[in-house]
């Protein structure tokens, strides 16, 4: 072996490379860990910064960027080492962190591990970041007012991304998992990096003129504050806010807020959960559907059968209803003929007794001439009485 | 915009419903309105079904990057 291990010759042809020179990545890995570790210049160092992408893990430990207008240098401050007044700690303070450059052997990553760490006041970023985001307030492009309702059944929806990010995997298997028939337009955007913004404006600008699109999603997956800067861009905020379709921010994770999710209509917390806003559940939507199909279907056959029902009842009526009446004309064809017989009966009857009051004056005529006879009798007896006396 | 005309198909379509079972229509303008709401059920489907699954691809990268 060679006294320079991993030292590659000018020329190097590998039939004559000793194997022993060549360094493996842990060989490689370890050595950068001690020259950070025996340089005095990386160990208990004083650092300015503001912080960024501040997470508080649950063991405790805090986990932080600290950054400068060009760079980034990732941070740990584990909990043993923590003081009073950590709990102050947040995204855009500007602090003076004093610690020693360490290198996780295993990734071959190194970070700042802090011993103490000394707020100042509010980064330069985040000054300028809170400065734009009250100017864009007051001018109420962040106003619920402005907001465009989300469609549930978009013709077609148009999502802006970038073409390899985990986001437009994510999106697509919401999609897939609620309307993989959705028509869809993917406009692939750097979104990242000073253009980021413009390749965004433009994505916006070309969707737009697309009429049948009713819906877009703005997305991109999780990772470092830095990454997002483009969302926070003036033009772009004020690019979505005007826009004349509705826009679904899923940008980073629940905890990542830019300003153009304040100027979108609709803030979703991650790719996903935008995708579930913008994009319908069909089937849910066939399984409203059909039913209401049955019950209409149901309702009609219901109302033909109550409708059958009272016809039914009606012929039925109509007949008791004939049935009453041809009774009706039975019985006064019977009273016509019992009154017809009680007039003639009647008609007899006075006939009857017209007779007998002539029976009667015959009667009494016969008597008032039997006593006129019997009256003249009686005279002539008398005078025979009073002539055989006399005589 | 799909969207008015399925949520506005919907609720008439509902209201036909109701309408129906409420039983006071003559049976010329139930026969007529279940015609309706068999129509609107027709567009209510076809918009469920135009979706085709296209996707469109274009890039903005070269304009970021």
């Amino acid at each position: 072996m060679s006294s320079a291990v991993g030292i590659a010759p000018k020329n190097p042809d590998l039939a004559n490379i000793d194997p022993d020179d060549i360094y493996s990545v842990t060989e490689l890995s370890r050595n950068i860990k001690q020259v950070f570790s025996a340089t005095p210049k990386f160990n208990d160092i004083l650092l300015k910064g503001e912080i960024s992408n501040f997470v508080q893990a649950a063991s405790g430990h805090i986990y932080f960027n600290l950054k400068d207008e060009s760079c980034v240098i990732a941070c740990a401050f584990f909990r043993h080492l923590q003081t009073a007044g950590c709990d102050d700690l947040a995204e855009g303070l500007q602090v003076v962190a004093m610690g020693s450059v360490v290198v996780y052997e295993t990734r071959s990553q190194y970070q700042l591990s802090i011993k103490k760490v000394i707020p100042i006041g509010n980064g330069i970023s985040s000054l300028k970041l809170k400065r734009l985001s009250e100017k864009l307030e007051a001018e109420g492009l962040f106003s619920q007012d402005r907001k465009k309702p989300i469609p549930c059944l978009p013709r077609k929806v148009g999502i802006i991304t970038s073409k390899d990010s985990a986001a437009i995997k994510d999106i697509l298997s919401v999609v897939n998992l609620r309307c993989p028939t959705m028509n869809l337009v993917m406009a692939y955007v750097a979104l990242q990096g000073e253009g980021a913004p413009q390749s965004i404006n433009q994505a916006l600008s070309s969707l737009s003129r697309m009429k049948d699109i009713d819906a877009i999603i703005l997305a991109r997956g999780g990772g470092p504050s830095e990454d997002f800067m483009a969302f926070n861009d003036e033009g772009l905020v004020r690019a979505i806010a005007s826009f004349t379709k509705p826009i679904i921010t899923g940008i980073g994770h629940e905890s990542d807020v830019c300003l153009a999710d304040l100027a979108a209509d609709l803030r979703a917390s991650t790719p996903s959960t935008a995708a579930r806003a913008a994009i319908p559940d069909i089937q849910e939507l066939w399984n409203s559907l059909n039913p209401l199909k049955l019950g209409l279907e149901r309702s009609y056959k219901s109302y033909l059968l109550a409708l059958d029902a009272k016809e039914m009842e009606a012929k039925a009526r109509r007949e008791e209803l004939q049935k009453l009446r041809n009774g009706l004309r039975s019985l006064s064809a019977d009273l016509d003929r019992s009154y017809n017989a009680y007039l003639l009966g009647l008609k007899i009857r006075e006939k009857e007794v017209e007779m007998g009051k002539k029976d009667d004056e015959i009667k009494q005529a016969l008597l008032k001439y039997k006593a006129v006879i019997v009256a003249l009798i009686a005279f002539l007896v008398l005078i025979i009485l009073l002539i055989l006396l006399r005589g | 915009m799909n969207d008015k005309r399925y949520t506005d198909n919907i609720h008439r379509i509902e209201e036909i419903i109701s309408q129906l079972d409420a039983g006071k229509l003559p049976p010329e303008e139930a026969k007529k309105l279940f015609g309706t709401a068999k129509n609107l059920i027709e567009e209510c489907e076809a918009i469920l079904n135009s979706y085709s699954g296209i996707i469109e691809e274009m890039s903005f990268v070269s304009a970021g990057t």
